[in-house]
């Protein structure tokens, strides 16, 4: 009994895992159709797009005047002075680029030896699933290396300057449709950033990461 | 929609006989592929060349490449690994064919 309620289980989920794929192969579809995504929110419906020409000169206007403003301020730094003071206290970020670089090499080693795998032999099987495990573990390793790197850089003028694109792009380029028009969400930056609709921002910004900063497309 | 979109998911839409049609015969004749026309977003752009990867794959398989199979195109770490190879050993012929052609030191001094 207890075999049979298992196996009903098990099938069960498969068929729900099934069923997701094809859903989000469905709208993974529907969302590759245009380079913009709508979507609905109660009454409200929803707009993000890829920013126009003026939108993209005045980023840069603001990201100049911002980037000035960062300059002036000795509580900010660029990556190099702080991988220079992360030297002095014996931290080698130079060490951690190094590092990947080299891994990176040992991967593309390992991969040509899998790529002289053709048609599957039986016997073939456990080298292959060896050469991928270890593919595998040298991108954890380097993938490591690269979230310590980029947590110890976080405060920098660069990471900032960036953080400030992404945020600006996303005011620029939010709209709702207003008696069949499109018009911006808020009036100004400033609006935007205290904004309380954590939903809308946060739906915001995952669709911005993948109409334009490809930071919400990840491989597993 | 998910916040997040997986490679995965986009090589799966990919592989589908569907885009494969679409995308081959697209090249063929002009079709659009999207709604625009230009202007790609970065999911857009990152499909295309999935789609290019997979068509170049199955192409190499129907003339015949002994290291590729149906289950090296169907594995995305195998199938990089087959590209990566396939480049290597284009760069490495390249260079051979650039060598030869080279005339020799004592040709140009007799020019």
């Amino acid at each position: 009994m207890e075999i049979v309620k298992n196996v009903r289980e098990e099938e069960a989920k498969k068929i729900t895992t099934a069923l997701q794929n094809s859903e989000d192969l469905a709208e993974l579809d529907e969302m590759l159709k245009n380079n913009y995504v709508e979507w609905k929110d109660g009454a409200e419906t929803y707009k993000v797009r890829k920013p126009n020409h003026d939108e993209r000169k005045e980023l840069r206007m603001e990201k100049i005047k911002y980037h000035n403003e960062l300059r002036n301020n000795p509580n900010w730094k660029y990556e190099q002075q702080i991988i220079l003071e992360y030297a002095n206290k014996g931290i080698d970020i130079a060490d951690m680029i190094n590092k990947q670089l080299a891994i990176n090499g040992q991967i593309e080693e390992v991969q040509l030896q899998l790529a002289q795998f053709g048609a599957e032999k039986e016997a073939d099987n456990k080298v292959i699933f060896e050469l991928k495990n270890k593919i595998y573990n040298l991108m954890v390793e380097r993938n490591g290396i690269s979230l310590e790197k980029s947590n110890l850089l976080v405060d920098s003028i660069e990471q900032e300057l960036l953080m400030m694109i992404n945020t600006y792009t996303a005011y620029l380029v939010l709209e709702k449709k207003v008696k069949d028009k499109w018009v911006r969400v808020f009036k100004s930056y400033k609006e935007f950033m205290d904004s309380d609709n954590e939903s809308l921002l946060e739906k915001t910004g995952s669709y911005l990461g993948m109409l334009i900063f490809r930071t919400n497309i990840k491989d597993e | 929609m998910n916040s997040i979109i997986s490679e995965n998911l986009l090589r799966k839409l990919a592989r589908t006989p569907r885009w494969q049609i679409v995308y081959n015969r697209g090249k063929e004749i002009n079709l659009n592929l999207f709604e625009n026309t230009s202007d790609f977003s970065q999911i857009q752009i990152l499909f295309l060349n999935y789609l290019e990867h997979i068509s170049s794959l199955y192409l190499d398989l129907a003339m015949g490449e002994e290291l590729l199979c149906e289950e090296t195109i169907n594995d995305w770490l195998r199938s990089e690994s087959y590209l990566l190879h396939k480049r290597n050993k284009k760069s490495e012929e390249k260079l051979v064919g650039a060598n030869k052609a080279k005339p020799s030191s004592d040709r140009i001094l007799f020019i």
